[in-house]
């Protein structure tokens, strides 16, 4: 219960104030993705706005893990904030998850218009294994997240590390395109956005895939997104050993 | 030991590699009491404060906090605890209300508890006209009174000040030190370092002189001023004809310190050179004795 406290609060000072008192923020999330979208409409219509649209919000969402290095580190290396809390009774887990949170904030406009769009188009992504499958994600990014940042030892890392990250996780995955375009299929398993990718390009009749494929997404985001938490609790450096 | 004392520490030290930032520390400090931590930079101070928060492991040895171990009991260690640590910031887009505010909510006060603390500290602090102003609008000695301001308010048992009035004005410093007085009136232990020696000795019970990692000296602030030989010194820059009845003589670039059992006579001062003052020891004469070389950023 502390955990689920400790990341409200963390959310509601990083995330809700942040992006109510700095709106750039809300439109920093969803330049890339917007990018992307607007792109893939110009040269596939509607079936590739349709594509960006679940790559897009796809992206949003596991940007909210990859970009909390940028604040953790900060208030780690910054502004000591993390020093302070570490000598509070504060959990590691509710920080991070607080902080993941906050992005998740700053992206909810963003969702909003990709859902009400794809809703529009016919693309119905509240389904139970589309929302396992986004539940996951956010999860398993905001474990590797939080544990990359602290490892960071100086600040100007926390600004490039993100950035690649992105690309790998979303370009290197099947989120914009099918798996079947990857070697083997099963490649695209191999990070939380490709199997989050595959499941919700099958649930929204994108793409059929088998239940093999399916399977092994799933059991693979379940992985992905245990060994994120995992890393948060285990190997996240609250403390500096 | 580890059950009678706030806190303790044995045989306490920190490697980074082959170099000890820590070592062979080893003092206790009971309940109320504020403990002033001196020395150069580097010598250990934030090191100390770092392992005693639970932040960082200790490399040998072993602390305890309020009874409990920083390294196998972390967690309840920080329940009893609190820290402003070195160069902290409280975090810009926010008001002091909403940071004090928040840091009590993470430290598991109620909402209600949590604003009514908040309110405290910051009228306690000269914030309460400011608190729904961005804290990047604030001064540097405003933005530290906030942090100062939420530790404060967390009403803790033993309290971490890593360095906390640096580069405030002697109105926020003051403010700073009636805090310190106050949460050892609360029965609050608080650990104090600073870089201000006339602070150690106004605010501290008890001064813990580190050098090199290692520990100097332990003694309440008049113990140590005894220590220094003589009862006046004679701060002498430029021309020099010295003092010939000086107990010990310190050097430090073009001025000579004579540590003298009586001032000497205005003629005596004349031929001596331009700039002179006289003065009562005090705990700076101590750890300019006996950290004062080492004191060169030996880090």
């Amino acid at each position: 219960m502390k955990i689920v406290r400790d990341a409200l609060v963390i959310a509601w000072v990083n995330g809700w104030i942040a992006a109510v008192r700095g709106w750039i923020w809300v439109v920093a999330s969803s330049v890339s993705p917007v990018s992307f979208l607007v792109i893939l409409s110009i040269y596939g219509g509607v079936e590739g706005l349709k594509w960006g649209l679940v790559g897009g919000f796809i992206w949003t969402l596991a940007s909210n893990g990859i970009s909390l290095i940028g604040d953790a580190t900060y208030y780690r290396l910054g502004v000591k904030y993390q020093s302070m809390l570490t000598a509070a009774p504060v959990s590691p887990v509710g920080y991070a998850l607080g902080l993941a949170l906050s992005s998740f904030i700053f992206a909810l406009p963003t969702l909003a218009v990709y859902l009400a769009v794809m809703l529009w188009l016919g693309l119905w992504i509240l389904t139970p294994t589309a929302m396992y499958a986004l539940a996951a994600l956010w999860l398993a990014s905001a474990g590797v997240g939080f544990t990359l940042a602290s490892f960071i030892r100086h600040m100007r890392y926390a600004w490039s590390l993100p950035q690649i990250l992105t690309a790998v996780f979303t370009v290197g995955s099947p989120v914009y395109y099918p798996a079947t375009l990857l070697p083997s299929p099963y490649l695209g398993v191999v990070l939380p956005t490709g199997a989050a990718g595959i499941i919700i390009q099958h649930a929204l009749g994108l793409v059929e895939y088998g239940g093999d494929l399916l399977a092994a997404a799933a059991a693979a985001l379940a992985a992905q997104s245990m060994a994120g938490l995992y890393s948060l609790v285990k190997l996240a450096r609250w403390r500096q050993p | 030991m580890f059950c009678i004392s706030v806190i303790a520490c044995e045989n306490l030290g920190r490697r980074y590699g082959e170099f000890w930032a820590l070592r062979g520390v080893t003092f206790e400090v009971g309940r109320g009491v504020v403990l002033g931590v001196l020395g150069p930079n580097g010598a250990g101070k934030t090191t100390l404060v770092r392992i005693l928060t639970t932040e960082l492991m200790p490399s040998e040895g072993r602390a305890s906090v309020a009874g409990f171990d920083v390294v196998r009991e972390a967690e309840k260690v920080r329940r009893v605890v609190a820290a402003v640590p070195q160069e902290s910031r409280p975090i810009d887009f926010l008001t002091p209300y909403e940071f004090v505010l928040s840091y009590l909510l993470l430290r598991g006060l109620s909402l209600r508890e949590a604003r009514r603390r908040a309110r405290e500290a910051l009228e306690e602090f000269g914030l309460w006209e400011v608190r729904d102003r961005e804290v990047d609008t604030l001064s540097g000695g405003m933005k530290r009174r906030v942090l100062i301001a939420a530790v404060f308010a967390a009403d803790a048992d033993v309290v971490f000040l890593d360095e906390p009035t640096t580069g405030l004005d002697v109105y926020s410093r003051r403010l700073v030190w009636n805090s310190v007085t106050e949460m050892k009136r609360r029965g609050s232990t608080v650990v104090l370092t600073t870089h201000y020696v006339e602070e150690a000795a106004a605010l501290s019970d008890v001064v813990l002189v580190l050098s090199g990692g290692r520990v100097v000296d332990m003694a309440p602030p008049e113990r140590l001023v005894e220590k220094v030989p003589g009862r006046y010194v004679v701060e002498v820059y430029g021309a020099d004809g010295g003092i010939g009845e000086a107990k010990s003589v310190v050097d430090i670039g073009g001025r000579r310190l004579y540590y003298v059992d009586s001032a000497p006579a205005s003629a005596e001062l004349t031929r001596l050179g331009t700039r002179v003052v006289v003065r009562q020891k005090s705990l700076e004469d101590y750890v300019l004795l006996t950290v004062g070389e080492l004191g060169h950023e030996d880090s």
